[in-house]
Parts: C-alpha cells; structure tokens; sequence
C-alpha cells in the first residue's frame, strides 16, 4: 500500500466522476494545444513567404490584398503598373533588389508566374531536377505543381486565362517544363515561374486571337523586344538602408499611381483581425481546462464530504494529517497529469492526421510531431490548476477534527 | 510499567463536566472494561487515550509516552505503532478490498508490506479466503471480523474496541468478545472494551467504572491482579 496505489482505488471507485474530469481537461488542453500547433505553423509559414521583402508595390487598392497576391497568392491583384515605373523603383538608391512579378494565366488552378530567377533566390528554394527558366515559354515549375500534374522536364502544358481553374486554354502557346524546385512547404511549391517575356507573350497572342489580328511572327517578335506599354503585376522590393523604410512607402503613395504596402504591417493587421477568432476558441479551450479544474474541485470536495469518515479512520489507523493531505493531491495531480497528457496527445494527433487528410493543410505542411516550447508550461498550468483544487478539500481534511467525526460516525 | 497510566485525567463537553479520572492504570497484558451508560465520556476517554481528543487536564502515558507531550504527527506514528482501534460503526474503507484494508492499517502504522501477516491474521478470524472480497461483499458478521483483524495485524500493544457488542445479538456478543480475547492473546496485547453492554461483564475482570455526570470514575480489579 501507498499513496499513489490507495489515490487508484479511490479514482477507480468514482470511476464515472474521474473519467468526466479527465475528458473535460483533455478537451480543454487538447483545443489549446491544437491552436497553438496551427498558430505557430501559420505564422511561420506567414512569416517565411514574406522573408526578405520588405516592400511590395502594386496597383492602387486595398494593401492587404496587393500583400496577399503577391506574397501568398491567395487574393486577385489589385491590378497592373506599368513596366517603367517598376523599372525605376529598381534603379532607386534606396532599393537594394526589385523582383518583378506578372500574373494572369494558371495550369490546372496553380498561377503561373512570370518573374525573375532571383525570385528562386529570395524563397531560398532549389532546383531539384532540370534548371531554372532562361528563354521565354520555359517554365519551372514547384514541387506541388509537378507532383499534382504529374509534370517532368520536357513535358508541354498549356495555361490557363486567368487566376483559378477553369479558364480558356491557351492553345498553340504551349510552356515547356525545364525544371523542377525542391519542396519548400512554402507558396513557391505551388506556382509555375516563367520569364516575364511569356506572360507578355501569351496575353499578347490571347488579346490578338481575340481581336482577330493577324499578325506576323516577326512583328509579334518585335513588339515582345520593344515594349511600349508594358505592365507587371508587382514589385518586392528589398531596402537598401532602414532610411528606406520612412521614405520610399511614403513616395510611391503619395507620388505616382502605385500602391506601396509593407508585409509586416499588413500581416500584423492581418493576424490582429484573424487573432479575434484564435483568441476566442483559445479562450474556449482555457475555459475548458478551467472548468475541469473546478469540477476536479467539486469531485475532490464531494469525495472528502464523502469520505470524512475514510479519512478519520485513516488518522485513527496512524496516518499523519500531511499524508491524507497528500493523498487527495496525489488525486487531483493524477487526474491532472492524465487529463493533461490525453489532451496534448489528443491536440497533436488531431493537427498530424490534419496535415495528412486536409489538402489545404497539406499543402501549409501542418504537422502535429511539433513540440512548441510553450507546451511544459501547458503542462505546468494544468498541474497548478488541479493541485490548486485539491488544496480546499486538502486544507479541509487536513484541519478536520478525527475524534468529532468518528463520534458522530 | 503499566501500559496505561492516567492521572488527573478532566474533561469537559460545552462546559459539562464529563470525564474525571483521578488515576487509573493499566497493566500490559491484562485486559479492561471501559464501563459506562451512553453518554457516560467512554467514547471520549478512547480518543483521549489514541490521541485524537486532547483533554482539558491530566496525563496520560502509553507505554511510558506521554501521549499529549507529543506533537500531532509524532501522537498519529504512536497511535499507528502502539494502537489496533475496533469502531463500534467498523468502517472498513469501501474503495479497498479485505486484504488491503489490512494491508493500509499495516502501511499507516509504519510496518513493512507483509502478504503473510495480512493473510495470516484474516485466517485466524476465518477469513483465510476472502482476501480480495470488497467490504460491501460482506455480511455484517464478516465485516466485524475483518475489523478486528485489521486492528491486530499492526501487533499493537493496546487494542481499543469501542462498543464492539452493543448491536449484536447474544450469540455474537460472545463470539466477538471470544474472537476480540483470542487476537489479544495471540499479539500479547492489553484489550480495552468499551461498553454500556452488560453481557460483557462477566468476561473481563478489571474495570473501570464512568458514572454519569462526570462523577469521578471508579476502578476494579479483578482476580489475579498484583496489588
Ligand atoms: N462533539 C460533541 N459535541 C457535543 N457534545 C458531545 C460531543 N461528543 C460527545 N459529546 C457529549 O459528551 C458526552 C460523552 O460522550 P461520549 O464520550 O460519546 O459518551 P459514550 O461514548 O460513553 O456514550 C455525552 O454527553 C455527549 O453528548
Ligand atoms: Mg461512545
């Protein structure tokens, strides 16, 4: 006999009662622990996508969507800028890299964009077969992209007209595939990169093909080389000196017909709007973990209402105070500690079988064999909230008056 | 040395007096009845003794102890070491079975884990096969025994029994007080009855006597005892 073992049997008596206690702090510590997994992946991912740009500049709009096209490609652009604009923030004093990025086209719901390979660069992504993209209609395609379409260097695809899926094909313009880039768990991993100059080039033989025209190739040759009123999509800058923070946004809203938009602040509004909803289910599940504390509570007063008579037989037999003391702690901490471990279990199974079965989340690289170093104090917090509620129904039996009990018997 | 020495030995309950004890004594290996009408202070003269109810004067020695002396936790490893308790309610612990409640008295008294003495001491009141039974399992007869068998398997020096007959029929009046002598015997230990059941008188000899009232307590010895 023990403490450990005599706490058994009184948790196996009230079987039910311990059981619901356990489930009610699994629930609640298995909801936090799945915010905080989700959270803390979303915003690394966040984070990683929006690494080394600094500024994006776009066509007037709402800011939040010009960052959300053009880092994340989750949201139509605002629009286009002319070619010269983007190219004279390149040759800004202030501007240390301009990555031009051109949009329009898909392939089977992945965006085909048209940038430079310094883009490669700048997502820290690598080739994992073939090359990057030098002449136009080559593309590189990511690894998503090639996994999902089932791409392999020298295969031809068409693009799409437009962003999503389910747009007309582009025929006689085909892209041929001449490499692949290692996974990345970034945005990167889902687009299909190409020389500006075959997004220009599509779009030209799409608006000719509409319009009826009939031009030669020679002329369409020449028009691609000298363009007069060429458009990019956007621009990521990267700044030369922390001076460039203060003036160079500044300028471009105030002084020309673009649209500059800093990632950090937009993604700081961003997850502040989206931050409400976490903060609601996360205090959802601190209202769980909370309520199983007091109901630990209940149970543990309950059972020393109930077990008075138990516990001054105990005293009768020679236990000291402190050893009943330790008992009904010993209770609450193993209901703690068991609710507590099935939670985390519970909260990283859930997010791992999510990032396996929920495409979305596939594609984020959502998995649950992350320990965030917020979870021992998780830990911590459910066992101070279980010793907590045992110490009343403690501190009770610990004072209780063994001789006035056993009389009243 | 007498195991039980008391001296001086007053209490009061709501400012009535209920025990007065001027001196009273109790030979090792002799055995006591605590005698008295309902309400007479027995009760309380045996939680005084086990060191659960501090009374208002007076001394009391255990085995030489001064068992008020002592702090709590030092009066719980005396009461755990010297002290087997019969309750009159026996208030065997629901959530354990037979053994182990045998087996809690024996961890909280500070002995070893002893399967055998556990087994042992179930076998002398007959209950050599119902170790894993759960109290509710158990006829009323057979949770008296286990009781008694609890407060033995600590081979304490004192066995305190309080109104161990009073609900029982004639028949088992005597074959508890039979079975209470008997384990006594088998440990070497001082049994002390308390009881307002005059069917006991006969079996035990030495008394002591609580009047109503808190009138002070009379002690009679019976034969064989060294005046
Ligand atoms: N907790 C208590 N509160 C008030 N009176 C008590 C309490 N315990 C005992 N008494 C009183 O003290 C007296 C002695 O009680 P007790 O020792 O239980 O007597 P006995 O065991 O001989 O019946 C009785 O009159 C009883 O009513
Ligand atoms: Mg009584």
């Amino acid at each position: 006999m023990n403490i450990p073992s005599l706490a058994w049997a009184y948790l196996r008596r009230s079987a039910l009662t311990t059981c619901l206690n356990v489930a009610l702090l699994a629930l609640g510590t298995g909801t936090i622990v799945v915010l905080i997994l989700v959270g803390t992946q979303l915003q690394d991912r966040l984070a990683k996508d929006a690494a080394g740009v600094d500024l994006v500049v776009g066509a007037k709009g709402s800011p939040l969507q010009l960052i959300l096209s053009a880092l994340y490609q989750i949201d139509i652009p605002t629009g286009n800028i002319p070619l010269a604009q983007a190219q004279a923030l390149a040759a800004d004093p202030l501007v240390a890299q301009a990555i031009p990025l051109a949009l329009g086209d898909s392939f089977r719901g992945f965006r085909i964009v048209g940038t430079d390979p310094a883009f490669v660069a700048l997502r820290q992504a690598s080739v994992a077969a073939g090359r990057l993209w030098q002449a136009p209609m080559e593309a590189t395609v990511g690894w998503q992209v090639a996994q999902r379409a089932g791409l392999k260097v020298g295969d031809r695809f068409n693009g799409n007209h437009g962003l999503s899926a389910g747009g007309a094909e582009h025929e006689g313009m085909p892209y041929t595939v001449v490499g692949i880039l290692a996974p990345t768990g970034g945005v990167i991993d889902r687009l299909v990169l190409t020389p500006i100059d075959s997004v220009w080039a599509v779009h030209d033989a799409h608006h000719h093909h509409h319009d009826g025209d009939d031009h030669d190739e020679h002329a369409h040759e020449t028009e691609a080389a000298q363009p007069p009123d060429r458009e990019v999509t956007s621009v990521l800058l990267r700044y030369r000196s922390p001076i460039a923070a203060a003036r160079l946004p500044r300028r471009i809203n105030a002084e020309s017909g673009m649209q500059a938009a800093a990632p950090a602040v937009e993604m700081t509004r961003l997850l502040s709007l989206v931050g409400v909803g976490t903060d609601t289910v996360r205090g959802f599940g601190l209202l769980l973990v909370a309520s199983s504390a007091l109901s630990i509570f209940v149970a543990l007063y309950n059972a020393t209402q109930a077990r008075r008579y138990d516990l001054a037989v105990m005293r009768a037999l020679g236990a000291t105070r402190t050893r009943i003391a330790c008992l009904l702690l010993t209770e609450a901490l193993a209901m703690g500690a068991t609710g507590t471990a099935l939670g985390l279990a519970l909260g990283h199974g859930a997010v791992e079988m999510a990032g396996r079965l929920v495409p979305q989340a596939r594609d984020m690289g959502i998995t649950g064999l992350q320990f965030p170093a917020t979870e021992p104090y998780l830990l911590i917090l459910a066992a101070a909230l279980s010793v907590l509620a045992a110490l009343v129904p403690a501190i009770h039996a610990y004072r209780a008056d063994v001789s006035a009990v056993l009389s009243r018997g | 040395m007498p195991l039980i020495d008391v001296t001086g030995l007053r209490h009061a309950i709501a400012g009535r007096p209920v025990l007065d004890i001027p001196h009273w004594s109790v030979e090792s290996g002799r055995h006591c009845l605590l005698l008295g009408p309902s309400g007479s202070g027995k009760t309380t003269l045996i939680h005084a003794l086990a060191g659960l109810k501090r009374p208002d004067q007076g001394r009391i020695l255990l085995d030489g102890q001064a068992v008020w002396d002592l702090a709590a936790a030092g009066r719980d490893a005396l009461r755990g070491r010297l002290i087997g308790i019969v309750f009159q309610t026996l208030h065997l612990v629901p959530a354990l079975d037979v053994a182990q409640n045998l087996h809690l008295a024996r961890w909280l008294a500070g002995l070893p884990r002893d399967t055998r003495a556990v087994a042992g001491a179930l076998d002398r009141v007959g209950l050599g096969n119902r170790l894993g039974a759960r109290p509710e399992q158990l006829s009323q007869g057979e949770k008296q025994r286990v009781a008694i068998a609890r407060a033995v398997v600590t081979a304490p020096k004192l066995i305190l029994a309080d109104e161990p007959t009073s609900a029982l029929d004639d028949e088992n009046c005597a074959r508890v007080l039979d079975l209470l002598l008997e384990q006594a015997e088998v440990c070497g230990a001082t049994l002390l009855v308390a009881t307002h059941d005059g069917r006991t008188r006969d079996r035990i000899a030495d008394r002591l006597e609580l009047p109503k009232l808190g009138a002070p307590a009379r002690t009679t010895l019976g034969e064989g005892h060294a005046a």
